[in-house]
């Protein structure tokens, strides 16, 4: 049997069935009773009178800017938090000069694209992967009052000593004795990279060089970083008080 | 005054973070200097346009104000004793300040055009960890006289001397790890392996070319041979675009020759044109997800003229204008992060379109109930060029509405009859009975002109699953309401409600059965529109799952009541049997002034299908399209909506041509806008249903080839 077979057909050839009013009688609701008795039944918050919204707003007024609308305030998570690498780079070699605690989530996981990146690795496993847009060049603009037959274009140097930053996710230095290390690769070609692996870049692609690494260092060696986690308990005799 | 910062867009966690500092900017008016700048430069020219208006919302953009004490950057002036190139014979007089991030500008290429003062390194870093801890990118105004810009992997310094069009390009470089398109004079021949970057390349072969998909095939490849070439290879063909035509231009990377570039001059080449299709489609690759573009929600309307077509694509943090170009799309302008006035665009924002200040133009009309402490309503005017400015915002409630609540639904028509459409306000959820409200534009506003507490006079009390439209059933210049209920009584009531006096009353109600209908059940969908074009609104109902068959029927307005028509017992002839899942949007799909529908299922069959119901004024033909409507594969994530469209013509008489009459403004053919979260497209209804445009991710009109 079909399924809708089950259900009647339409009586079109009938005459319309039910009653056809124009409306309902003043003050009374569809089935008969008065609307102000069933009202009173009703339970909930009735909505502020008409009246008492428009003292409550008050005069209109006219405004260019209303300013910004009121947000919940939200306490970060520790996902929403990422730790701050400032790293120094000389002659191939990474030195982390500072770490911060940023309320700022590490970039999301996915995908990167570009010719060089930072890689941090916590062991094996990467923990941020970011792109690098030409690692130590600093790149003048041209002159704009060259002439169009002795045009210079950029000026491009070779820093010997140069600065980059990355974010790392907070959960990556929670293991206060995990052991960090920092890469910088250059591509031969562009590249659009998982962010996530359990693998170093240098051993998911060919096309990467690596210009420049840091040595292995403990989290808890990571210069200035103070995490929720280096607070102490206050002594016993303290709390007592 | 301290250091401080200001969010001059905030697109969420998902973004990339700008960080605009400032050096040699004293306290009191210098800031205001800097503050010009960023606005004027970066967040109206840069930002403003192009490309970078496009991904905006990729952006969270910080300005960090710095206070320095001297009024000026630090200056050296280099004698290049008449061997520039040999900087070792460099002499130099210098004027040092107290600034904050101690920058030194020299105005000299041979010298970088800046140098670091003491720790200048450290202040810079020092600034964007504390004000912008995430940056991606940061871009430093100095407060100079001399020329000069100098970016240091991600990180830009420019002088106020500088234009938007400099940091435009070396963004550029900065955000899509983009190469230079020019070639420096006497910089001679390439000779190093294949670039890595994305628009430079030397290999010649049409195959093997990175960007191949952008070059058409007519173009001879290479294009443009010697020296920072142009086009070389015959004569360039009419209507060719220097920065949108893509081939094989021999210099780039600054280098003259034996390495080569798509076009002859994009962004990376001379700052000011927008980027090729290479250098953009790399960057819209880059920055598609930071942006969180989606197709997903769409707002039609006519908001920057009163003649064509256009949608407002509503993204988390982003809207976007999109204007009809023949029967393409083409972007008009994107609004990041915040409305200025001010609204801030939110996931949970709903946006309604309608002409409330009666200029031709539609404005928008934002509610959100879930992003904030307490909801917000605002009246968001789009000027000719894209911008949006709010109008006029309500904070928590509008005066006599008595408080917003989270399901506050609102609903567009011309109710009072004065040729600007108002707001109706409804609410069957929060409040201990059903309310309902008239919110009357003024223009620049709304005001509330009465409220209906449990009930409309003449419909015999509100429920909670009364389901309300606006239609203009009378044909005068006042909308008027219907409101459908089968579910909160023991029978099922349609009524049709006129504003009267200023007071919508209930002037028809009909009760178990429409004439013709053969009873109400609870499952009938109600369609407005006006099927035989006589300017009164009409019904089309349909119900699939009620009866053993599914029916839809014609019901013609004759003022104040609705007349049968015709009825369609399981099949509209060409639709090929009617199932329940079957789904209908009113649209003038012919243009001639009929109401048709555009009907979809992606349900009940094997296959998906689309297809149009072409209304004569009496009856209905069908036809439809199996599984794709052209390119579109037809899915059941897709979303429909009608976009309407108006032109100008002007009619030749038959007695003469030189007799022309008009112009005028004719409605239609309304357009289909296909869409889900990575596609939209375009249908039209003329004919069987044909696809006239369709985009992936983003809308761009390449000359040649597109981006997937």
């Amino acid at each position: 049997m079909d399924e809708t077979s089950e259900r009647p057909r339409k009586r079109l050839d009938e005459e319309p069935g039910g009653a056809r009013r124009n409306a309902a009688r003043r003050g009374r609701l569809k089935d008969g009773r008065l609307l102000s008795a069933a009202l009173k039944e009703r339970t909930g918050r009735p909505k502020p009178g008409v009246e008492a919204s428009l003292a409550l707003y008050g005069e209109k007024t006219r405004r260019r800017d209303w300013g910004p609308q009121v947000a919940a305030r939200i306490e970060p998570s520790p996902e929403a938090r990422s730790v701050r690498l400032r790293l120094e780079v000389e002659r191939g070699e990474i030195r982390v000069l500072d770490s911060t605690v940023v309320d700022v989530a590490p970039p999301e996981q996915g995908t990167v694209r570009g010719t060089a990146f930072i890689e941090v690795r916590a062991g094996k496993a990467v923990v941020a992967l970011q792109a690098v847009v030409d690692p130590g060049l600093s790149i003048g603009i041209p002159d704009r009052t060259d002439p169009d037959d002795a045009f210079r274009g950029h000026r491009v140097v070779e820093e010997e000593t140069w600065e980059a930053a990355v974010l790392v996710p907070l959960e990556a230095v929670a293991d206060r004795d995990a052991e960090l290390s920092v890469s910088i690769y250059r591509a031969s070609e562009r590249l659009i990279l998982e962010t996530a692996s359990e693998s170093p870049l240098a051993r998911r692609s060919r096309r990467v060089e690596e210009l420049a690494a840091s040595k292995p260092m403990r989290a808890a060696d990571l210069p200035h970083l103070r995490t929720d986690r280096d607070g102490r308990k206050p002594e016993p005799r303290a709390s007592a008080d | 005054m301290a250091d401080s910062v200001t969010v001059l867009q905030d697109v969420g966690s998902g973004g990339k973070t700008l960080a605009i500092l400032g050096d040699g900017f004293a306290a009191g008016n210098d800031q205001t200097v800097y503050n010009t700048y960023v606005r004027d430069v970066v967040m109206k020219q840069v930002f403003g346009s192009g490309y970078y208006n496009e991904d905006a919302a990729a952006w969270n953009i910080r300005r960090v104000n710095l206070e320095s004490v001297h009024s000026g950057a630090s200056t050296r002036t280099w004698n290049l004793n008449g061997t520039p190139s040999n900087l070792a014979d460099d002499t130099s007089t210098e004027s040092i300040f107290d600034t904050a991030l101690g920058i030194i500008s020299n105005g000299e290429w041979w010298h970088n055009w800046f140098e670091n003062g003491a720790n200048t390194k450290k202040r810079i870093d020092d600034a964007v960890a504390k004000w912008a801890p995430g940056a991606a990118f940061t871009l430093i105004i100095v407060n100079s006289t001399l020329p000069g810009g100098l970016r240091t992997g991600s990180v830009l310094k420019v002088t106020t001397q500088e234009g938007w069009d400099t940091i435009a390009h070396e963004m550029g470089h900065g955000f899509g790890d983009l190469e230079d398109e020019y070639s420096a004079t006497g910089k001679g021949a390439y000779g190093s392996g294949e670039p890595a970057r994305v628009n430079v390349t030397i290999e010649t072969r049409r195959s093997r070319l990175k960007w191949k998909q952008f070059v058409a095939g007519t173009t001879p490849v290479p294009t443009g041979t010697g020296a920072a070439a142009g086009w070389t290879a015959g004569t360039k063909p009419a209507g060719w675009d220097d920065a949108s035509d893509a081939g094989l231009f021999e210099g780039g990377a600054t280098f003259e020759t034996a390495i080569f570039r798509p076009v002859i001059d994009c962004r990376m080449n001379s700052n000011t044109p927008d980027f090729c299709p290479v250098c953009y489609t790399e960057l819209k690759d880059t920055y598609h997800g930071p942006a969180k573009h989606s197709f997903t929600r769409a707002v039609p309307g006519r908001f920057t003229s009163s003649l064509g077509s256009e949608f407002i694509g509503v993204e988390d943090r982003a809207l976007t204008v999109y204007r009809a170009n023949g029967t393409r799309w083409a972007h008009k302008r994107t609004t990041a992060a915040i409305v200025p006035g001010s609204w801030e665009i939110r996931p949970g924002d709903r946006y309604l379109a309608g002409d409330f200040d009666g200029d031709g133009r539609d404005e928008l009309v934002v509610y959100n109930s879930t992003d904030w402490v307490f909801p917000y309503l605002a009246l968001i005017k789009v000027d000719a060029d894209g911008r949006m400015r709010v109008l006029a915002r309500y904070d928590g409630d509008i005066p006599g509405w008595g408080g917003f609540a989270r399901h506050d639904a609102f609903l567009v028509g011309d109710f009072d009859g004065d040729g600007r459409d108002d707001l109706l306000v409804s609410n069957f959820d929060d409040w201990s009975m059903p309310y309902v409200a008239t919110l009357i534009s003024t223009g620049s506003g709304f005001s509330q002109s009465h409220r209906y507490d449990g009930d409309i006079p003449g419909w015999g009390g509100l429920a909670d699953h009364d389901e309300i439209m606006v239609a203009n059933v009378g044909g005068t210049s006042r909308d008027d309401l219907l409101i459908w209920n089968s579910r909160d009584w023991s029978s099922e009531y349609l009524g049709l409600f006129r504003m009267q006096r200023g007071l919508f009353r209930c002037i028809r109600m009909w009760e178990d059965d429409l004439p013709g209908w053969g009873g109400f059940a609870e499952h009938d969908r109600f369609f407005v529109g006006d099927f035989n074009g006589d300017g009164k609104d009409d019904l089309y109902v349909f119900n699939g799952s009620d009866w053993a068959n599914p029916y839809l029927g014609m019901f013609r307005s004759t003022g104040s009541d609705f007349a049968f028509v015709r009825m369609f017992d399981g099949d509209v002839p060409g639709w090929g049997g009617m199932r329940s899942h079957d789904r209908f949007l009113p649209a003038d799909l012919t243009g001639d002034g009929k109401v048709d529908l555009f009907a979809w299922n992606m349900d009940d069959w094997s296959h998906e299908y689309a297809g149009r119901m072409i209304s004569s004024g009496s009856n209905l033909s069908a036809d439809f399209r199996e599984d794709r409507v052209g390119e579109w594969r037809l899915g059941s994530v897709d979303r429909f909506d009608r976009v309407p469209e108006r032109h100008r013509i002007r009619v030749t008489t038959a007695l003469s041509k030189s007799i022309v009459i008009g112009p005028f403004t004719r409605k239609g053919p309304d357009r289909i806008l296909a869409h889900n979260a990575d596609w939209t497209s375009t249908f039209s209804g003329t004919a069987p249903l044909a696809m006239d445009c369709i985009y992936h991710r983003w809308v761009h009109d390449y000359r040649f080839g597109r981006n997937w």
